[in-house]
């Protein structure tokens, strides 16, 4: 497995943590993080769990499992929702809690060629790019980009699938 | 005529491979590893090991077998050719490895419904008249079933 060169700077990064999965991505790519009870879960958009205002906007709230597969029903532990950019407009994603993290964290290593799920007609390929350890366990590591398209992903093979695509081969 | 040393696997079910003696580094225990969502079912763990998280295969699964009930995860290094630096990955094993003696008298074909070890085997040899195939590390940790 590859290690980077480049261990991560303390102060960069934020750990969305949701239910087992500890998600961290560059902290410029959460543009704002709000309180869960600040959403509007009515009348949610396909596949999403509610509005949040961001920007002056009303952007779309997806529920990520800790499998990464969309969920209908928003878990009780889901106290916040992380903001982020997506292209030219925002998507929010309901996390359990997030972490400014302030230990430096060791070097990411990439994610092993054959880990790696490509992206197919029925399923989207992995936002994850890099894996770390972290504490007791291992924490991956993403960006905006790829969780905004991996979940745009998600919606559209289940829109025209008419069910939600699963997101293990 | 030369012997060589490897290592048979038991990936459960009756499926087994041998690797060269050389290549299995570590046995650890099958429960100390991590899930990353997002990843194929039959490589879906890591496992740290030295510092590094190192990919965990299901062998039998990703050959389109069941998956096992695995006790032990061996830790293997192999490379791509002679002179690269060398990889480590894990395998999921459902009992200890045994070592063996391999003669070139012992090379034997693949058995013909065994197509999915084609992809990932380098040979075949012989031991009490059942067919073991020789693992390619490298092919099997970086490809995808067909």
């Amino acid at each position: 497995m590859q290690t980077s060169s480049n261990t991560i700077s303390s102060s960069a990064v934020s750990l969305l943590k949701i239910n087992g999965l500890n998600l961290i991505m560059p902290q410029s790519d959460i543009r704002s993080l709000e309180l869960a009870t600040d959403i509007d879960f009515t009348a949610p958009a396909l596949c999403s769990a509610g509005w949040v205002a961001y920007s002056s906007k009303h952007w779309p709230v997806y529920c990520l499992s800790d499998d990464l597969a969309l969920m209908e029903n928003v878990p009780a532990e889901r106290h916040a929702c992380a903001v982020l950019p997506f292209g030219a407009v925002y998507i929010g994603v309901l996390c359990d809690d997030m972490i400014m993290l302030k230990q430096p964290i060791m070097p990411p290593q990439a994610l092993p060629p054959s880990m790696k799920l490509a992206e197919t007609v029925t399923r989207p390929g992995t936002p994850i790019q890099h894996l770390v350890l972290y504490e007791h366990g291992i924490a991956c590591l993403s960006n905006a980009q790829y969780v905004s398209h991996y979940i745009e992903q998600l919606v559209f093979k289940t829109g025209t699938t008419g069910k939600a695509p699963d997101v293990r081969p | 005529m030369s012997d060589h040393n490897a290592w048979i696997l038991d990936f459960g079910n009756n499926c087994n491979a041998a690797i060269g003696a050389p290549d299995l580094l570590h046995l650890l225990d099958a429960h100390s590893t991590f899930h990353v969502p997002c990843t194929p079912v039959y490589c879906h763990q890591v496992v740290a090991w030295q510092g590094q998280l190192l990919p965990v295969m299901d062998v039998a699964l990703r050959l389109g077998g069941c998956a096992q009930s695995a006790k032990l995860i061996a830790i293997v290094g192999y490379q791509q050719k002679r002179g690269i630096n060398p990889e480590f990955a894990a395998l999921l094993l459902s009992s200890p490895p045994i070592k063996t003696k391999v003669s070139d008298a012992q090379a034997c074909r693949l058995p013909e419904q065994a197509l999915a070890w084609r992809e990932v085997s380098i040979s075949c040899f012989e031991v009490n008249d059942e067919a073991v195939p020789i693992l390619d590390l490298y092919r099997l940790f970086n490809s995808f079933p067909t």
